[in-house]
């Protein structure tokens, strides 16, 4: 009888050795890059001026909503999880924040990728170019306007905290309704490129709260210690805001968005990464595979109506 | 000299142009129903009490509507205290969402109905719906979540303040996620204000606000670049009554006030959905302003 159970035992536990697991993360590693001047990056003040406008008519406050989001997330692991590892390992600001460094940096080590200053669809702007939101290329026959980044591995959430990133509409609709219509797939296709195993990216479909810093001690407050899913507590933390700024006319316009995996992959595994808790996220990283697909989900605030 | 003067002034005119405004059918049969009321209930009562209205006042140092909400929610639902609110959740609750699209308010009450007691139920209307859509190649665009939100009534008329609200957010299938609730203790003064004037007057009010507070706005484009632009013409689609908030050496005061939905045009051609808070007319807060020299309007959006 004693032999049996040992057994049991046993191939209970190499049933499940194998078997992946939903835990909170073993160590928090975050890399932030944050622009606020692009006085030095002539594609972005070329495309500002296309659009009859210059780059010094709005000062960005993106280094300062980077330091509130890093301050708020450790501030609630150490609230919540005191014991649990976390590192600020790169926070690239301004001309540290150049696309060789977003490239050759070690980001995939990192939990969270967090970018904050100007975006536009699959795009983000660093210090001197932009960066697309895709796999992009690389090597010399590259275009530098054609540099992209995968993320993965250790990395499950990526945040753009810009204009426009997870907007997949068709030239000249951006701000059009969702629809068979209006979407571009090329571009959804851009943003699938990405996902190497991240979880879940986080981002606008519109315009974001620029130097509403809010939104990120909201968010790691609902994440980290309230307990609620990832996307719950970004779109929650966004509503506060834009209840709370509703005085200032642009944030009528504001889409919080996400881009995220749901399916079963090839183990049988079913997954909702935008449903995923801090405390119980997939202990690894997440394929495209099986029957998993990329969704992209935004949040429209109504039209108020007596 | 002459032609340089006349083209200074030319100048200043377009600058310095007021937006047109156009109240709508709906908007406009409000305005006029409400004035015609208050003749009749004038006529009926003879009483000069007629074309006023209460202020009320927001006590910050009670909370006992809320303490009340709070008894009677934890009774059916998972309650969660923070410091203003009230977070509701109870997983077995599905609201029926079959008729949504068409009719969005018999809809919202229904839902408001399932979640409140029917005392409460009452002191809220349905002001906006959010919603949440997804696309995925299998599957196209679905509606994966709404968010009702609701303002709270009080004496009939809408708190226009930031701490008297519902919001009940459900999934894509009606099952609700959770409800949020923040209730003020409110209480009505002797004090009164003028709320007794026609529809051109309403109209001229609200002409001499956006005089002074709508010159510009701030909105997203269809590029989804942020601009500011001059208005040119504000069409107001709804209106209701309410109360606005001002502060008077830091207390709370609601003012009785007209608050109107409307969409305006910039110079560019856009329109952009906006909320007015306006008073009854020009005089309507003139006396109370006067009487308390350090009134502040909190000009209040959504």
């Amino acid at each position: 009888m004693k032999k049996i159970l040992i057994v049991l035992l046993f191939l209970n536990c190499n049933l499940f050795a194998g078997m992946p697991e939903w835990r909170l993360p073993p160590k928090v590693v975050v890399s932030t890059f944050a622009v606020n001047d692009y006085s030095n990056n002539e594609y972005f003040r070329q495309m500002l001026l296309s659009h009859g406008r210059d780059v010094h008519e709005k000062d960005l406050q993106a280094i300062n909503s980077k330091q509130v989001f890093v301050n708020s997330l450790f501030a609630s692991l150490s609230r919540k999880y005191p014991s649990l590892y976390r590192l600020h390992v790169y926070d690239r600001t301004d001309d540290s924040a150049k696309v060789a460094d977003y490239k050759e940096l070690l980001l995939y080590r990192s939990e969270f990728v967090y970018f904050a200053g100007h975006g536009s669809q699959q795009k983000i702007y660093l210090y001197d170019l932009p960066m697309t939101v895709s796999a992009g290329c690389a090597g010399d026959g590259c275009s530098i306007y054609n540099y992209g980044k995968v993320y993965g591995e250790d990395t499950r959430w990526v945040i753009f905290d810009a204009c426009e990133v997870l907007n997949v509409n068709k030239d000249g609709m951006l701000d059009r309704e969702l629809n068979v219509n209006t979407i571009d797939y090329s571009k959804v296709q851009k943003l699938i490129s990405v996902f190497a195993g991240v979880h879940a990216i986080l981002g606008y479909y519109s315009i974001s709260f620029d130097g509403y810093d809010n939104v990120y001690s909201y968010f790691s407050k609902y994440f980290i210690e309230d307990g609620y899913t990832l996307w719950d507590s970004f779109s929650m933390a966004n509503d506060k805001v834009y209840r709370e700024k509703r005085a200032v006319s642009y944030a009528r316009g504001i889409k919080p968005a996400i881009a995220f995996l749901r399916g079963t992959d090839e183990k049988g595994v079913y997954h909702d990464t935008s449903a995923e808790f801090f405390a119980l996220t997939y202990n690894q990283p997440i394929k495209i595979s099986g029957n998993i697909e990329m969704l992209i989900m935004y949040k429209e605030y109504g039209t108020p109506i007596y | 000299m002459t032609i340089v003067s006349a083209i200074v002034i030319l100048m200043s005119c377009i600058t310095f142009a007021k937006p047109v405004i156009e109240i709508q059918d709906k908007a406009q049969t409000f305005l006029k129903n409400r004035n015609l009321q208050i003749q009749k209930n004038r006529l009926q009562n003879n009483s000069g009490i007629i074309g006023k209205s209460f202020v009320v006042a927001v006590d910050e140092n009670s909370n006992k509507t809320f303490m009340k909400i709070k008894e009677m929610m934890a009774k059916s639902f998972d309650v969660v205290e923070s410091k203003k609110n009230l977070k509701i959740r109870n997983k077995n609750i599905k609201m029926d969402i079959s008729n949504l699209n068409l009719e969005r308010s018999v809809c919202a009450k229904r839902m408001l109905n399932q979640i409140l007691p029917r005392n409460f139920a009452s002191q809220f209307r349905l002001v906006s719906v959010d919603v949440e859509k997804s696309f995925s190649r299998s599957l196209g665009v679905r509606v994966e979540g709404y968010t009702f939100n609701y303002k709270r009534l009080f004496n009939n008329r809408i708190v226009r303040n930031a701490n008297n609200y519902l919001n009940i957010s459900i999934d894509g299938l009606g099952r609700l996620k959770e409800a949020e609730i923040a209730v003020e203790d409110l209480t009505t003064t002797s004090v009164t204000v003028d709320v007794d004037e026609n529809f051109s007057e309403n109209k001229t009010t609200i002409d001499s606000l956006v005089g002074a507070d709508f010159e510009f706005v701030d909105f997203v484009d269809e590029s989804g670049y942020r601009k500011r632009e001059s208005v040119s013409k504000i069409e107001v689609n709804g209106a209701a009554e309410a109360y606005c908030e001002i502060l008077v050496e830091k207390k709370k005061i609601l003012l009785p006030c007209l608050s109107y939905t409307s969409k305006i045009d910039v110079s560019s051609g856009e329109k952009i959905d906006y909320i007015i808070d306006v008073p009854h007319s020009r005089k309507s807060w003139s006396q109370y302003r006067h009487e308390q020299k350090n009134a502040i309007f909190n000009r209040y959006i959504h």
